[in-house]
C-alpha cells in the first residue's frame, strides 16, 4: 500500500520546500510531487474497507478464513 | 507347642513392606529441603528431601513434572505430596512426588519469577530485539477467544478509530491447559501464513491462574520467535506476564492496544491535509522570495550601470575640457581673434590675399564685426 512511505516522502518534502536551498524549478518539481503524493495517501485511506474474518482449521489441519460473525447472545 | 519360626524370602517380605508401605502413605505432604538433584534428559527428576536429621528420596516423573510450574533447585524449601512407593529390586522406598509447592511464596509467583529472570538472561525481553511496529497496519490478526468482551472491545474500538480496518481473528482458548498450544500454534499460523501485518495477543483480566498460559515458556518463545510484531494486551494494567516482556510492545488492557495498532483516521487525514497546506505556503513563499531576487538582482543591475555610466561621464567630461583647449574658441577666449573674407569661412592668412576695398569678418570670443580693407602691407 506504501501508505507510510508516501507519507514520509510528502513530509520530506515540505521539509525541503521550506529550508531555501533550492531552485526554483526544483522546488516546483518537488511541489508537484507533494500534491501527487497527498492525493495517493488520501486514496490510500479512502479505499480501506471493513473487513473482519476469522480462522478455521479443518480436521486435517487445512485452514479456513471466514467472515468472523459476532455471536448473537450478546 | 513350639511354633517354627517364618522364614521369609528378600522378595516376599519386600513385598509386604511395599503392600504396607503404600496402603499407609498413599497421599502425604512431606516438608524438606531440595538436595542431590539430578535432572537427566529422560525428564524425570531425583533429589533427596532433608531435614536436620533424615533424608528421604524423591522422584518427580516427567509426567507430574508439568504440574510443578517452578524449577527445582538444590536447597530450595518445599513442601511435596505424593505417595511412598517401594522399589523391590533396590529395598528402597522412595517419594513419587505430584506436586510441590515452594515454601514462602506460591510456586506459580516463584514460576514466574524464575521465568523471567532466565528468560531476561537469554537476552528476550532486549529492547533492541523488539520489532517496530507497522505505522499502519493494512491487515490485524488478533489472538484471543472469539466470543467475550475482549474481542468486542477491541473491535468497538478499531471500529470508532478507523473505519476500514481489516482484522482476522485467530480464535483460542485463553483458559486451562489447552491455552498455550493453542495460543503458540495460532502466532505459528499467522507466521506461517504471512497474512497480517501484526498481532494483538488479548486477553481479559483474570488472576495468575487465569492468566497463566500467558506466563509460559512455549508461549513466550513463540512471541519472540514471531517475526511478525506482537502487541501483548493482557488482564488489567497492573497484570504483567512474561508474554508482556516478550512482546514487541505492551498495552495495559485490549482495548488500548486497539489504540496502539491503528492511528486514528480522522488524524491522518487531518495530518494530510495539513502537509498539503504546507506545501501551497512553501509555495507562495519561495515564489515571492524568488522574485524579490529578481528584484533584488535588476536593481544592482541598474545601480552597477548608473555608476558606470557616471564615471563614464567624468571621463567624457575631461575629454571635452581637452577638446575644448584645443578648439579655437579657446584661443579667441585669450584675446586672440580670426579673420575671413566675409562670405567665407576659410581663415585669412596672409595679407596679400586681400585687396583694398574687400570686406572683412573678424571673429572674435565674443561677437564678430565686418569691416572694409583701406590699405594692405
Amino acid at each position: 500500500m506504501g501508505f507510510e512511505e508516501n507519507l514520509k516522502k510528502l513530509e520530506k518534502i515540505v521539509e525541503d520546500l521550506h529550508s531555501e536551498k533550492i531552485s526554483l524549478e526544483k522546488s516546483i518539481e518537488k511541489f508537484e510531487d507533494g500534491v501527487k503524493l497527498a492525493d495517493s495517501c488520501i486514496k490510500s485511506l479512502d479505499s480501506m474497507r471493513k473487513k473482519i474474518e476469522v480462522i478455521s482449521k479443518t480436521k486435517d489441519g487445512k485452514v479456513k478464513i471466514k467472515p468472523f460473525e459476532k455471536e448473537n447472545n450478546e | 507347642m513350639l511354633k517354627t519360626p517364618k522364614i521369609w524370602t528378600v522378595s516376599e517380605l519386600t513385598h509386604d513392606i511395599k503392600e504396607v508401605l503404600e496402603n499407609i502413605f498413599v497421599d502425604v505432604l512431606v516438608e524438606g529441603e531440595i538436595s542431590n538433584l539430578r535432572q537427566p534428559s529422560s525428564g524425570h527428576s531425583y533429589f533427596s528431601l532433608k531435614d536436620a536429621a533424615s533424608s528421604l528420596k524423591c522422584v518427580l516423573f516427567r509426567q507430574s513434572a508439568g504440574r510443578v510450574k517452578f524449577a527445582l533447585a538444590d536447597g530450595m524449601k518445599v513442601t511435596c505430596g505424593g505417595r511412598i512407593g517401594v522399589y523391590e529390586r533396590d529395598g528402597q522406598y522412595q517419594l513419587y512426588v505430584d506436586t510441590a509447592e515452594p515454601q514462602g511464596k506460591g510456586s506459580l509467583q516463584l514460576a514466574f519469577e524464575q521465568l523471567k529472570e532466565k528468560l531476561a538472561k537469554e537476552g528476550l525481553f532486549e529492547e533492541s530485539r523488539k520489532k517496530p511496529l507497522p505505522f499502519l497496519p493494512g491487515v490485524i490478526g488478533v489472538v484471543t477467544s472469539p466470543t467475550g468482551a475482549v474481542i468486542r472491545d477491541i473491535l468497538h474500538v478499531l471500529d470508532r478509530r478507523f473505519p476500514g480496518h481489516h482484522v482476522i481473528i485467530n480464535p483460542v482458548r485463553v483458559q486451562g491447559d489447552e491455552a498455550k498450544v493453542e495460543v503458540v500454534a495460532a502466532i505459528e499460523d499467522f507466521n506461517a501464513l504471512g497474512n497480517v501485518d501484526v498481532i494483538i495477543l488479548a486477553r481479559g483480566g483474570g488472576s495468575l491462574e487465569d492468566l497463566w498460559c500467558f506466563n509460559e515458556e512455549a508461549v513466550a518463545r513463540a512471541i519472540f520467535n514471531s517475526k511478525i510484531p506482537v502487541i501483548s494486551a493482557i488482564g488489567h494494567e497492573t497484570d504483567y506476564t512474561i508474554a508482556d516482556f516478550v512482546a514487541d510492545r505492551r498495552a495495559p488492557t485490549p482495548s488500548a492496544a486497539a489504540e496502539i495498532v491503528l492511528p486514528a483516521r480522522s488524524e491522518l487525514y487531518d495530518k494530510i491535509e495539513s502537509l498539503t497546506l504546507a506545501l501551497w505556503r512553501s509555495l507562495s513563499d519561495i515564489v515571492p522570495q524568488h522574485m524579490q531576487r529578481v528584484d533584488d538582482l535588476f536593481h544592482g543591475l541598474s545601480r552597477a550601470v548608473s555608476q558606470r555610466m557616471a564615471r563614464e561621464d567624468i571621463k567624457i567630461k575631461g575629454l571635452i575640457d581637452r577638446l575644448e583647449s584645443l578648439s579655437p574658441l579657446a584661443i579667441l577666449k585669450r584675446g586672440y581673434s580670426i579673420t575671413s573674407l566675409s562670405g567665407q569661412n576659410k581663415a585669412l592668412y596672409s595679407a596679400g590675399d586681400l585687396r583694398k576695398g574687400d570686406k572683412i569678418r573678424t571673429r572674435l570670443s565674443r561677437g564678430e564685426f565686418v569691416s572694409e580693407v583701406l590699405e594692405t602691407f
